[in-house]
């Protein structure tokens, strides 16, 4: 080493560099050889263990089946799982899972069981991904057991755990669990409004109590309001509707209120009229929509004047669902009056009347 | 080393920059890739978590409009549209914008689609070109034709844009297949995270490959060694640059064969621009500094599974055209928003993101093209030492041989779409024959941009498309014999 050193040091400055450079080629290149082999190996290692895999999937299935109709029990199975095949196994297991109910789904959760501890203690400690993969099968394969982990995942700062873990509790024990899923929304409110109000709405007729309560909390952010109000306006909770005109009169959220005319809109009546007016002239165009949607659903022929000054809407949407609530409260002849003449509105009429 | 060593003064200089271009290129690459390597392993674990067709059925699938804009496409268009219309995807719309064509492109389509005039009340006011009639399918109420008066694609996109009704939107090129379930595929992020305003796909090399009934069904790489040379370059593109930028939260470009927009963002920002060629990534460009202005949350995701295949072009001239129309694009789209280079008010963006497109993807080219000349004067002059001159040129060959080898082996870890051990033995070979004079052709077409842009140029060249042979040939069957035969695709001036 001192050797080499001591001939470098005699090539002076230019020497070392073009060594180096010549040094580098050589690296890069072996860098780039092993790159290709790598590629080589994974093409073959994939195509290797996609055929292990079904060897496997195929030795497993039969028993599965037959642990499924009460035939077998659950040893006889775990003996053909190796050790490097657990997470396979797991994997193979929730397949099945997701398919069954009742008490095939808890004969797959007893063939899972002992393997669910390690996974989560190896998974969980890792990036979200992983984590978000150990929470789903804990959450399909071992609830009730391991519902104080999966409780616990609710609160992980990413979003995609804490989805995977409501989505697992919401599937599983219907509205039992509707109030920590909802204490903890904020952990993943920003997927879709709309799986998150579908999730509610999954809980069944059973978490309607619940989500009363929290629609009406005022200490609930208005966004989980709005979807809890989403979500009982589609279980068609009749009661909820004086719980939205609460709402309606104080809230400045513009989301919120229209949650709340939507909710109204479906399942108010005549009574929740006055207030929904008011809001057809809000400065808000989501706001107005909603008002117009909720004036022509519970509006009667009074309210068409109301809801033609609307068809002139800065907001196309506003004006659009003017148009289709002047349908819907009888005023067809304003519309064919518009559709034969000039401008804007004279198309939006003709669209409505299918023209 | 001593600096007499790169030559005199001025010269001497300009080599320190050359190799200061090659080291941060080749180092910025190499450390995207090895983000885009993570972030594909914990995308396809991410995949495996929540199950698409679960996510699906219980968000709901939001509704998209899919914005098809033709210009002379009468030999594609149809088929192009029956393509779209068999997308596994419960609710979307299609509106095909007819720009003004010379040819028979609107004749074709209200034949093949039993058209109807139809109103339809604009969402949106961008100002376009004249829109002379709106038309609707009786036989597929999705399907919507708008035809206008010749405005340039991005015209043509904004015209769609102002009759889109859904959330979302898709822009796509004419000749783009998309998979069946790509649409699903794209949408996932906007499940995921309401901040999520743009999602690009991948866009795949369709020459070559098979297409029956508007789906690709065996793949395999182009005939041609400048189409092969394409394969590894989108590959090098877009699961090493847009995954790793994605990765970063800097994806700063989304292909204009398939993105998918929230429509609202989009209208809030003005549309689509047509004072240029590259209207994709202006509008991305366009989106980041409209919502960092507005302090406003949101996010460009890269979404690496869900594919479009595309037609590229397998002669020179037409390659050439089209890197000189990318590189006079990405000019506009940098030059229009220079308020963001360096500017820590566009966060990472303005800081990290804009200045890499700006000095090694724009001016980039100028110094690599330069710099092959020097060199070569150097030694010709006996300037600077042969030796030094090979071993730095090897050494950025030899570099760019491994970036593109792993952008191949991203593939094989991930999507492994060719199947066939003799494509990928291929590839491996093409990531050494590209820098024998292909890359140094991009070189010299990518400068030739940068004279177009300082000319003024604004065309979009001929694309000469051929679509994919099959699909063609099937077209062509259908037309009866005495139909005169069709000019090449021409867009506008």
């Amino acid at each position: 080493m001192n050797d080499l050193l001591t001939r470098l040091i005699e090539f002076g400055p230019e020497g070392v560099t073009f060594v180096a450079v010549v040094g580098g080629v050589f690296f890069l290149l072996l860098v780039a050889i092993l790159f290709a082999v790598v590629t080589l190996f994974l093409r073959y290692r994939n195509h290797w263990r996609a055929k292990r895999w079904t060897r496997l999937e195929q030795r497993w299935e039969p028993v599965l089946n037959e642990i499924l109709s009460g035939e077998a029990i659950p040893p006889q199975i775990w003996s053909m799982v190796g050790r490097r095949e657990e997470d396979f196994f797991i994997s193979f297991l929730l397949r099945y899972a997701t398919r069954v109910r009742g008490d095939e789904r808890e004969r797959i959760q007893a063939v899972a069981r002992p393997y669910l501890e390690e996974l989560l203690s190896k998974r969980m400690p890792r990036n979200p991904a992983y984590r978000a993969m150990a929470v789903q099968s804990v959450a399909v394969l071992g609830l009730p057991e391991f519902e104080d982990e999966v409780k616990e995942a609710l609160k992980d700062q990413a979003p995609l755990v804490a989805m995977v873990a409501a989505r697992g509790l919401a599937a599983s024990a219907g509205a039992r669990h509707v109030g920590v899923i909802l204490r903890n929304m904020e952990h993943f409110e920003l997927w879709s409004q709309n799986l998150l109000t579908n999730m509610l709405v999954s809980l069944g007729p059973d978490a309607i109590p619940h989500l009363r309560e929290e629609l009406e909390n005022p200490d609930n952010s208005p966004s989980i309001r709005t979807i809890v109000a989403n979500a009982l306006s589609r279980l068609k909770d009749i009661e909820s509707a004086a719980i939205a005109y609460t709402i309606l009169g104080r809230t400045d959220d513009r989301e919120l209120a229209a949650a709340c005319l939507r909710l109204i809109s479906d399942l108010g009546g005549p009574e929740h009229l006055p207030l929904v007016r008011k809001f057809v002239a809000s400065k808000d165009p989501v706001v107005r929509m909603a008002a117009v949607g909720a004036t022509t659903s519970l509006g009667t022929a009074s309210d068409v004047s109301l809801i033609v000054d609307r068809l002139h809407d800065e907001s196309p949407w506003v004006a659009m669902k003017a148009a289709r609530g002047l349908e819907k409260l009888g005023a067809t002849a304003i519309l064919l009056q518009l559709a034969a003449g000039d401008g804007a509105e004279s198309e939006l009429a003709r669209e409505v009347l299918d023209m | 080393m001593s600096w007499s060593s790169f030559g005199p003064g001025l010269l001497g200089v300009f080599n320190v920059v050359v190799l200061g271009y090659f080291i941060l290129l080749n180092v910025s690459y190499f450390f995207l890739t090895l983000f885009a390597f993570r972030a594909l392993r914990l995308y396809a674990i991410r995949m495996k978590t929540v199950e698409l067709r679960s996510l699906l059925a219980e968000a709901g699938t939001p509704p998209v409009t899919l914005f098809s804009p033709a210009y002379n496409e009468e030999l594609t268009c149809s088929e192009s549209v029956r393509s779209l219309l068999t997308l596994e995807y419960p609710a979307f719309e299609i509106i095909v914008i007819n720009d003004g064509s010379t040819d028979a492109t609107m004749e074709r389509l209200k034949e093949d689609f039993d058209l109807e005039r139809h109103a339809r009340f604009p969402s949106a006011h961008i100002p376009t070109a004249e829109i002379r009639d709106v038309w609707r399918s009786r036989n597929h109420e999705n399907l919507w034709v708008i035809d206008k008066e010749n405005g340039g694609k991005s015209d043509a996109l904004n015209a769609a844009l102002n009759y889109c009704r859904t959330p979302l939107f898709c822009g796509l090129d004419a000749d783009s297949i998309l998979e069946r379930q790509a649409l699903s595929r794209l949408v996932r992020p906007f499940l995921e995270d309401g901040d999520v305003v743009a999602a690009g796909g991948i866009v795949r090399i369709g020459n070559g490959c098979t297409v029956k009934e508007g789906a690709v069904t065996d793949i395999s790489l182009p005939r041609s060694l400048l189409g092969r040379f394409q394969v590894l370059e989108y590959l090098r593109a877009f699961l090493s640059g847009r995954m790793g930028w994605s990765a970063l939260d800097m994806t700063l470009v989304i292909s204009g064969a398939f993105g998918m927009f929230s429509r609202s963002a989009v209208v809030a920002a003005g549309g689509y621009s047509t004072n240029t060629v590259g209207e994709d990534m202006e509008l991305v460009v366009r989106l980041h500094e409209y919502f960092r202005r507005k302090d406003e949350r949101y996010k460009v995701e890269f979404v690496p599974d869900p594919v479009a295949w595309t037609e590229v072009p397998e002669n020179f001239r037409g390659l050439a055209g089209q890197r000189d129309r990318w590189q006079r694009g990405l000019i506009e789209s940098l030059v229009g928003h220079r308020r963001m280079l360096l500017n820590p008010k566009y966060g990472r963006i303005g800081m990290i993101a804009f200045p890499y497109y700006f000095f090694l993807e724009m001016l980039g080219p100028l110094i690599e093209a330069v710099g092959y000349v020097v060199f070569f004067y150097m030694i010709f002059m006996g300037i600077a030492p042969l030796p030094y001159v090979l071993g730095f040129l090897t050494l950025a060959v030899v570099f760019g041989i491994v970036l593109s080898i792993s952008a191949v082996g991203l593939e094989e870890l991930t999507f492994r779409r060719y199947p066939r051990v003799r494509d990928l033995l291929r590839l491996f070979g093409l990531s050494v024959v590209e820098n024998l004079g292909y890359r140094q052709l991009q070189a010299f077409w990518r400068v030739g941009g940068t004279i177009s842009f300082l000319r003024g140029v604004k065309s979009w060249g001929e694309i000469g498309r051929h679509g994919f042979e099959k699909e063609v040939e099937e077209a062509q069957a259908e037309r009866t014999q005495d139909e005169e035969p069709l000019l090449p695709a021409t867009p506008s001036a």
